[in-house]
């Protein structure tokens, strides 16, 4: 089983993220879908996840970091 | 009037002494009349509007002159031999009945003459004595008259229609006038060019080289392009036909004619690569082949005549690659061209020249035809006569889809008709839209890649937007499920929670339990998101201790007791756990293990030490709630992690499903620790203030001990595995006894055919509720569900029915774009049950999980699944159907073959109770083995027969193995690794070449042979696969008639294509005859036959 639908897929993706920092890529070619911001790294599909490998280094959903950061200050 | 003027300069048609051969075309038809006995279907009637001065005796007389100049009108079909002749009967005058139907109110008229016009259509001809023409002139006003023309294609074909009104109005005005008709001596007889083309085929390489140029275009073959039928055919001889008429939009065919010009291909080829495209998107395949039907008037003289001189052409289209428009065109155009120049091959020729394998009569290649029409329909006659000819069906399908593109004035058509026993009117409407719209959207754009062509309109997009949401859910007042089970503890503490074997714990005692071990877990100082391993029984404990672990505020991760300890060693790791729950006995297996070891104590911990009070917590619905570890394709497994409020949406999604709270009272837990659906029964229980009853594992495949257990704890909610199902199913089957007690019966499958499922519910009462589950982790156990009924029987494929309430389902292609209902596109779910992702591993997690482009709420994710489904029209809307994963498809002995296929063609036979289908379990890829548990009693079957009966030849496996059950992992579901070592018994494929066995055996097989002239063909060797045609077929009929009196029929010989098939029938047949008294007595008259036999052979005939 491939990640993708091709594994030897043609299409040029873009890194995009949502406001909760969770990252994803998309069909360069698509519209952005409504609420994921374009990160400005577009590339194959292996180049696009690799980059997420090295920027999104905390999983959780920025909400969720936001209240555990005030509940750890409380 | 001058009777013996007209047509007089045409000279007196050749006397055809006896009989002449039949034009390949001619013996099609012969043929296709004979699998389709006494019907119309290959009728071809048509309604000629004349409009203007007629005069009856004139246009009657004129149908008679046109019947003498065509000797081919007078031709009947006698057998002689079992091989039909062609014989010209004299000329004499034609009877052609006139109606006056002046009489009735004029708003009737038109009614009447539809109404008579259908009846005409629909009256069949008898080949063999002929006539095959019939006439009736209709009467509307003085001048308004419809002449009705009702032919049989062995005589006509679509041009010969417009000879007739040609000749008709010609020679109609010439006698109306008392003028001699305007009308060349017609310059040779169909029999006569028939001839010569016959000796042209006979004699030169032209012939050869037209055949060999379709062995190599249709080599490779795998089977006819069909489009999916909507529901299981009865398989009628002549299947109703329906159809669907769309007018296209204005300003298509003049774009579609430009692009035609520029890109210097015929408006056909543009209609055509529309279609194919749309066609291979339905199929989800690149490679398509639709049939479409050519004129064979090459010789000149042949352009007066008429005739049958109709042939079909395969056109086969390869679209892989994505091509542009304008490259799709290039590859039509060539495939096109090709076909044109080769199109002297006739059809019957091309099917024997490949050998290709036929199901029952159905034409091979292709199920689909698609022509463009642009003669006008209307003729001018010289006396100021208009004729305007329209169609009469007969309501019959010939092909499963006709697909014909009308130009008439000033617009374009598209007429479809179906056969409608297979197709229902919405999917045929669907493959139109999408071609216009493919259509339209090539005019557009030539350079972009057919791919991206066929957007779905916003009108259907709605429905469809609609489908893919689940019932609204009110959002959850809890945080998670711990808070709704603890209310539960409040209200009623002493309601029985939990059975395990001798251990019984309330809700009250369930909670304090879980309380002190949660105190416990928190001595170890858990940190938030921290991960607790579970290491554990399936047993009351284990529940104990994912309340606790959640209690404490951690995530737990089940660790698996039968994995190795290398991979659970590794998830250990991976998941960052450093402490894990187990039991007392089961401490020794971690030792080693670097996390901390709790034991858990029956009562939680030890009481005298932690409190059973609630420790404080502060979970909300985005914290993590557990990491469970499933297989990835890599070797390496993956943790998915899933949130409090993820577990909490699927358990309110299933109480708005199916009305736990109060309906249900027990709940039976037979799911394995490690595996989701664990949770899934845990939290639909505890979440309904329900007890769980423990299965033991050993119990899962004792049914009896099974249903004592369900009986004895008043379980009416149970959620299976298919195996276990299926075992549980055929054992109350067996016994006479039923699963009424259920009040919700799940299977968790994606295999399970509707069919299955509804033979499951007819052992279920009318309070039970049977319905498949389907999900995967990343979207928190479940997402779809669907409810058998009734309605689902005979319903072959895999149903997993509508999103979960408050969940999402889409169907998109590759390009992230919704596919219209039939058209199969990539699972992605989306809603509130989608996991967090992927432990550690962002890339993946942001490959799997994508932006959601059809949300409300911003920055929304899917989850795409990487399944395969596509929309059914069922009886109450839309509803998915589970197509597999692409990459289960393999190719064994160059076909392509879908291994669910052939295990779902398996457990359709009621011999079979269980299958599964592997390759390479021995080491090569391409060999197909296959695992059956038979039914009781069926242990010594002829297996290899009852496969037969339901697989191709290709599809019938390499090695076939009966076992007395299948092998199950410790989760129940199939030990695929197992299989290859499982003790079973092996039966042994008999040799293609084994001799005959019985008198008629070795009597069918000598007709075959001479037949055939093939001395070396075994009992098992397919006619077809062996050159054998359909004139070959009636020449063994004869033949069996010759030697037993018998008559087999055309379509029980498709059905039976191996003499070891067929000898059974011919058998049955002889031992009728005895029984009826005296030898066999030339053909058997149905009305003679007991009302037994004849059931018998309507049943042979596939009912």
């Amino acid at each position: 089983m491939t990640a993708g639908p091709h594994s030897d897929d043609p299409t040029v993706y873009r890194v995009v993220v949502n406001h909760e920092e969770q990252y994803s890529i998309w069909p360069a070619d698509r519209p952005r879908p409504n609420g994921w911001d374009d990160t400005g790294h577009s590339g194959p599909r292996e180049s696009c996840l690799a980059y997420i490998e090295t920027v999104w280094t905390d999983m959780r959903p920025l909400s969720l970091r936001r209240r555990t950061g005030e509940e750890a200050a409380q | 009037m001058n009777p013996g003027a007209p047509g007089s300069r045409t000279p007196a048609p050749p006397a055809w002494h006896g009989t002449s051969p039949l034009s390949p075309a001619q013996k099609r038809f012969w043929f296709l009349d004979r699998a389709h006995p006494g019907t119309a279907l290959y009728n071809s009637c048509s309604a000629i509007r004349l409009s203007g001065p007629l005069d009856v005796a004139a246009t009657v007389g004129a149908v008679t002159e046109i019947v003498r100049r065509h000797d081919v009108l007078r031709s009947a079909f006698p057998v002689e031999s079992g091989a039909p002749r062609v014989r010209i009967a004299p000329a004499r005058p034609v009877p052609t009945a006139f109606l006056d139907l002046t009489r009735l109110p004029p708003p009737l008229r038109a009614a009447e003459v539809r109404r008579i016009a259908e009846e005409h259509a629909r009256r069949p001809f008898d080949l063999e004595r002929g006539p095959l023409l019939r006439t009736v002139l209709l009467r509307e006003a003085d001048d308004d008259h419809t002449l009705l023309l009702n032919w049989h294609h062995i005589v006509c074909d679509g041009w010969s229609r417009h000879i007739f009104v040609d000749e008709l109005l010609e020679l109609a005005d010439a006698r109306a006038e008392g003028r001699a008709p305007r009308l060349d001596p017609l310059p040779a007889q169909y029999a006569e060019l028939v001839a010569r083309e016959g000796r042209r085929r006979g004699s030169d390489t032209e012939h050869e080289a037209h055949l060999a140029y379709w062995r190599e275009r249709l080599s490779g073959l795998t089977d006819a392009t069909r489009l999916p039928p909507d529901r299981t055919s009865p398989d009628r001889p002549t299947p109703p036909s329906a159809s669907v008429r769309h007018t296209l939009d204005a300003g298509l065919p003049d774009r579609v004619a430009e692009l035609a010009r520029a890109e210097r291909v015929t408006p056909f080829m543009v209609l055509l690569t529309a279609f194919v495209v749309a066609l291979s998107r339905h199929l989800d395949r690149d490679d398509v082949v639709v049939g479409t039907p050519s004129a064979l008037r090459d010789d000149p003289e042949a352009d007066v005549l008429i005739g049958p001189f109709l042939n079909i052409l395969a056109l086969r289209t390869d679209l892989s690659g994505d091509p542009t428009v304008r490259q799709a065109l290039a590859r039509v155009r060539k495939t096109c061209l090709g076909a044109y120049e080769h199109h002297a091959a006739p059809f019957e020729d091309v099917v024997s020249a490949i050998g290709a394998a036929r199901t029952g009569s159905r034409t091979p290649f292709f199920g689909i035809t698609f022509q463009y029409i642009a003669t006008p329909p209307v003729h001018v006659g010289p006396g100021g006569l208009t004729a305007h000819t329209t169609e009469v069906e007969p309501g019959l399908a010939k092909f499963d889809l006709t697909v014909d593109v009308l130009a008439e004035d000033g617009h374009t058509d598209v007429l479809a008709q179906y056969d409608s026993d297979l197709y229902r009117a919405e999917s045929v409407n669907g493959l139109l839209l999408l071609w216009q719209s493919v259509l339209d959207d090539m005019t557009r754009d030539p350079e972009q890649p057919v791919g991206r062509t066929g957007e779905i309109g916003a009108a259907r997009r709605t429905p469809l937007l609609e489908a893919a949401v689940g019932a609204p859910v009110r959002a959850p007042a809890e945080a998670s499920v711990l808070d709704v089970f603890e209310q539960w503890a409040e209200r009623t503490p002493d309601a029985p929670a939990l059975v395990s074997g001798a251990t019984r714990l309330t809700y009250g005692e369930l909670d304090r339990a879980a309380n002190r071990l949660a105190h416990r877990l928190r001595a170890e100082g858990l940190t938030a998101e921290a991960r607790v391993g579970i290491y554990m029984e399936r047993s009351a404990e284990s529940v104990v201790a994912v309340l606790a672990v959640w209690k404490a505020g951690a995530a737990h991760v089940p660790l698996d007791l039968d994995s190795p300890g290398p991979r659970r060693a590794m998830i250990i790791a991976d998941a960052g756990v450093n402490v894990i729950v187990t039991q007392q006995g089961l401490v020794p297996d971690l030792t080693g293990d670097p996390a901390r070891i709790v034991v858990a104590h029956p009562a939680g911990a030890d009481p005298g030490t932690f409190p059973d009070g609630r420790p404080e917590r502060h979970t909300g619905p985005d914290d993590l709630c557990y990491v469970m570890y499933t297989s990835g394709s890599t070797g390496r497994p993956k943790g998915v992690m899933a949130t409090h409020g993820s577990l909490l949406r699927i358990q309110l999604a299933w109480e708005h499903a199916f009305a736990l709270r109060g309906r249900i009272r027990a709940h039976l837990q037979m799911a394995n620790f490690s595996f989701d659906g664990y949770l899934g029964e845990l939290v639909r229980c505890l979440g309904a203030g329900a007890t769980l009853v423990v299965c033991p594992r050993e119990t899962l495949l004792l049914p009896a001990r099974l249903l004592r257990l369900m009986r004895d704890e008043g379980v009416d909610v149970a959620d299976f595995v298919p195996t276990v199902l299926r075992v549980l199913a055929g054992h109350v089957a067996d016994t006479g006894g039923d699963l009424s007690f259920l009040k919700l019966l799940i299977v968790g499958s994606d295999t399970f055919p509707a069919d299955e499922l509804e033979r499951i519910r007819r052992l279920g009462g009318p309070g039970t509720d049977v319905v498949n589950c389907y999900g995967l982790t990343e979207g928190t156990i479940d997402s779809t569900y669907f409810t058998v009924t009734a309605r689902d029987r005979g319903t072959r494929s895999v149903l997993i029915g509508t999103p979960l309430p408050g969940t999402e389902a889409y169907l998109l292609d590759d390009r992230m774009r919704l596919v219209p209902p039939g058209v199969p596109g990539t699972l992605h779910i989306a809603g509130p049950t989608i996991a967090r992702g992927y432990l550690g591993a962002p890339g993946r997690t942001a490959d799997a999980f994508v932006p959601h482009p059809f949300a409300d709420r911003p920055g929304a994710r899917m989850y795409r699944t990487g399944d395969r489904g596509r929309y059914r029209y069922g009886p109450e809307g839309l509803r998915i159907e589970f197509l597999g994963r692409r990459d289960q498809q393999l190719k064994v002995r160059g076909y392509r073959v879908e291994l669910g296929e052939i295990e779902a063609a398996f457990r359709r036979s009621p011999q079979v109770r269980d299958a599964v289908v592997v390759t390479g379990d021995t080491g090569d890829a391409r060999r197909v083995h296959a695992y059956l548990v038979p039914g009781a009693g069926q242990e010594n079957a002829d297996w290899y027969a009852v496969l037969r009966e339901h697989l191709p030849l290709y599809m019938l496996p390499d090695r076939l193995v009966l076992l007395p059950a299948l092998p199950l992992t410790p989760n129940g579901k199939l030990d695929r690794a197992a299989l290859a070592h499982a003790d079973g018994r092996e039966v042994t494929a008999p040799g293609a070449g084994r001799p005959a066995r019985t008198p008629v055996e070795h009597t069918l097989l000598e007709l075959w042979r001479t037949a055939l002239r093939r001395p070396d063909i075994g009992v098992h060797d397919d006619f077809f696969s062996h050159g054998g045609d359909s004139l070959l077929v009636m020449r063994v009929i004869a033949a069996a008639h010759d030697t037993w009196g018998l008559d087999i029929t055309v379509r029980a010989f498709f059905r039976a294509p191996t003499v070891a098939t067929l000898a059974p029938l011919v058998e049955r047949l002889l031992g009728e005859a005895a029984a009826r008294g005296g030898s066999p007595d030339g053909p058997a008259a149905p009305d003679r036959m007991v009302p037994v036999a004849r059931e018998h052979i309507a049943y042979e005939e596939g009912k």
